[in-house]
């Protein structure tokens, strides 16, 4: 939208024909008879004398202070020529004749139109002044595209500002070093180097990626998570561990612990049939392997307890209660701390198969080799830690709700402890779990602030793929847990400071 | 495994079974039938039950069915532990003993009686629906309180038309032991009541609903004789302990 003030020359037609009226006019009284009377002559003057004026102040405008000024009320305004006249009206100038007085007035008039149209063409040809107007405000963008530099146009990318708002994620302090336990900084080596130690394992996790396996726990005994793993993933690392089993070094021994869990993985991915007469050659499989191998390995045993507790999950009845007494019987009095942590392992596997009086007495087989567990030095005294909150957290699940609020407690305790000896994703997940179902079991004042504690840990059980669907799962349920609680209504976006 | 003969009757003299070997007899019954086809009966109980028993336990089970069940719940409870079945059919009750002769069961205890709110004598006829016709016979009446046991951790009824009765005679062991109760329903007409005389005793009582058909069995029988066909079973505990049961139906 465009604005504009009118052109300056359309006022300037009705100027023209006063100029002309004021020259005729003159000449016309010059024309007229003498005898006219000298009263005609003084009134038809003092009408000139108004036109010049009138002419005068159309053409030079008064200043608009003295214009607004009242008249009445300035003393010092002296009275107009019109006005002096009317006061006078008996001074005449009779000693000059009638068409002198005529020839001045013609003349006077002409030299007037002259000025004039003088005037006139010398403001035609100056510039006009443009009139302020607000056509700039509202002017439309250039129709034609305007030819940018590429990097230019990078840089018109918009800024995007963000606003606090009360929905806002309060901030964390992540330690994603401290979860990475397992997967060092990935360097490509090439697979026949012979300096030995952590290459499988960086192998491992380049063909794993953020879908998984993973390995998780110690460096030295590393426990399998399938995560997101699909069987192409799984026959990927098994293709990696085949290559190394006969290697006598570090990686020999670790690609001999895993594989018995990769393939127990590998064999969940079949028909029940077909799984089970699978693990019981991947069994037999490993005992051989053992069998030829030039040491010794305290820990083998302890690699096949994955394999027997798959066979044992598709057992049915009594039949499963028998294998699990043979398993516990075998793994009991272990004085290795990985055979120990591996008993604890099927006593839970076992109390977990259970119902009531008899998991509780699992459980109470669990924490006492836990509690044997926590003598060693090191990560193991850390994993005793978690194992026992581990137990504590089952312990109250058998009870019923606000019964099993002092073995939450303690798991709490613990697995902070853990957690700050061992600062793992999985303990985390643990920590979490203990939160929320110590919240669940507390009335809801205290019950707010422990959710924030349980999602807290749940997000920084998530920065570990291995763990991250489980702690999304747990901070679903915390969340929920708190969007439940009776609280005051959250505040609006006008009551945040 | 043995064969089925075209009659329907046992060829060979015993069933390998999951938990030992088991005499053939008559397929008459839904028990017979399946330790023939599948070489266990009623798995799916088997596998609640063995995750509530622990070692050193007492078991009282009325009702024998050829003690496939004493079977598996001798080794559970092992050598330090007692089985006692109560079986007040004699051809059923001799059969349940040879079964637990011949697969060396020290420590299980059989009884001939049937459990009932007093002692005595009746026709099997008068107490349940039980018998075929013409198979009536006169069975001993005993109370649970009358066997005296030292302990009891699981009371479990598989005889219908028997837990009202049963538990109106074990009131004082009830009291002693707080055994935990698993027993199979008679039916629409007296399933609300003997729900209710469990609770009367104070005790929470869930729903289990286990199949006959067990996909897993141990002959590997693709073959379901007992299609879509299930046990209205409860299990009950007492109402002061620990025991949750939250994924059962609480009735």
């Amino acid at each position: 939208m465009k604005v504009s003030s009118p052109p300056p020359e359309k006022g300037h037609p009705a100027l023209l024909r006063l100029v002309l009226v004021a020259a005729l006019a003159p000449t016309l009284v010059g024309c007229a008879d003498a005898p006219d009377h000298e009263a005609e002559r003084t009134r038809r003057a003092r009408q000139m004398r108004d036109v010049a004026r009138m002419l005068d102040a159309m053409e030079s405008p008064a200043p608009p202070v003295v214009a607004s000024q009242p008249v009445a009320t300035n003393p010092r305004v002296a009275p107009s020529p019109a006005a002096r006249d009317a006061a006078t009206p008996e001074r005449h100038v009779a000693s000059a004749p009638a068409w002198r007085w005529s020839f001045l007035a013609g003349s006077g008039g002409l030299a007037t139109l002259f000025a004039v149209i003088v005037r006139r063409r010398r403001r035609s040809r100056a510039p006009v002044a443009e009139a302020p107007s607000v056509a700039p405000f509202f002017a439309e963008p250039p129709a034609s595209p305007v030819a940018v530099e590429p990097s230019a146009r990078r840089a018109l990318n918009p800024t995007w500002v963000y606003r606090k708002t009360s929905y806002e994620t309060p901030g964390l302090h992540m330690i994603p070093s401290a979860v990475d336990l397992l997967v060092p900084t990935y360097e490509p080596v090439s697979p026949e180097s012979d300096a030995g130690g952590t290459y499988l394992l960086a192998f491992l996790a380049d063909a794993a990626g953020d879908h998984g396996p993973f390995l998780v726990g110690d460096t030295r005994f590393p426990r399998l998570r399938r995560a997101d793993a699909t069987t192409t993933h799984l026959l990927a690392w098994r293709e990696i561990l085949d290559a190394q089993l006969d290697d006598d070094g570090d990686d020999g021994r670790l690609a001999r612990w895993i594989l018995p869990s990769l393939e127990t993985e590998l064999a969940n991915d079949l028909p029940h049939r077909e799984a089970a007469s699978r693990l019981a050659a991947i069994e037999d499989e490993a005992r051989a392997r053992q069998a030829r191998a030039a040491h010794a390995e305290p820990s083998f045993a302890a690699s096949l307890v994955p394999v027997r507790l798959a066979r044992i999950a598709r057992m049915s009845g009594a039949t499963r209660l028998f294998a699990l007494r043979a398993l516990a019987a075998e793994s009991a009095g272990a004085t290795d701390p990985c055979l120990l942590d591996a008993h604890i392992e099927v006593l839970l596997a076992w109390s977990s198969w259970s119902l009531a009086a008899t998991a509780s007495a699992r459980l109470d087989d669990a924490d006492a080799a836990a509690c044997t567990l926590a003598t060693f030095d090191g990560a193991w005294s850390a994993r005793a830690r978690h194992r026992r909150g581990d137990i504590r957290i089952r312990r109250a699940a058998l009870r019923r709700a606000t019964d099993g609020l002092d073995d939450l407690d303690e798991a709490q305790r613990l697995l902070d402890e853990a957690y700050e000896r061992m600062p793992d994703a999985e303990t985390a997940l643990l920590a979490a779990r203990a939160a929320e179902r110590r919240a669940r079991c507390l009335p809801p004042e205290e019950a707010a602030s422990i959710c924030s504690d349980a999602l807290v840990h749940a997000f920084l059980a998530e920065q570990h793929p291995a763990w991250r669907r489980d702690a999304q799962a747990c901070r679903r349920d915390v969340q929920r847990l708190y969007e439940s609680l009776p609280h005051d209504p959250s505040p609006t976006n006008d009551e945040i400071p | 495994m043995s064969t089925k003969s075209p009659a329907g009757q046992a060829t060979q003299p015993f069933w390998s079974t999951r938990y030992g070997i088991a005499t053939t007899v008559a397929l008459d019954n839904a028990a017979a039938r399946s330790l023939q086809a599948y070489g266990e009966w009623a798995e799916q109980e088997t596998t609640l039950l063995s995750a509530l028993l622990d070692e050193g336990q007492t078991v009282l089970e009325f009702g024998g069915d050829f003690a496939a069940h004493a079977l598996w719940m001798s080794q559970v409870v092992g050598p330090h532990g007692q089985v006692h079945l109560a079986e007040p059919r004699r051809i059923r009750f001799q059969q349940a003993c040879a079964n637990v002769a011949i697969n060396g069961l020290d420590n299980v205890f059989t009884h001939p009686v049937w459990l009932g709110r007093g002692k005595g004598q009746a026709s099997l006829a008068s107490l349940t629906p039980l018998g075929r016709a013409g198979t009536d016979e006169k069975v001993r009446i005993a109370t649970v309180d009358s066997l005296r046991l030292d302990a009891l951790h699981l009371l479990k009824i598989n005889l219908s038309h028997a837990l009202v009765d049963t538990l109106a005679g074990a009131g004082e062991t009830i009291r002693t032991h707080r055994p935990l109760i698993y027993a199979r329903l008679s039916g629409l007409d007296e399933a609300q009541s003997e729900v209710e005389a469990i609770k009367a005793l104070g005790y929470r009582v869930w729903s289990h609903v286990p199949y006959l058909y067990n996909a897993n069995n141990h002959s590997g029988s693709d073959v379901n004789i007992f299609p879509g066909v299930v046990q209205q079973n409860v299990i009950a505990a007492p109402a002061d302990g620990h025991f949750e049961f939250a994924e059962r139906l609480e009735l």
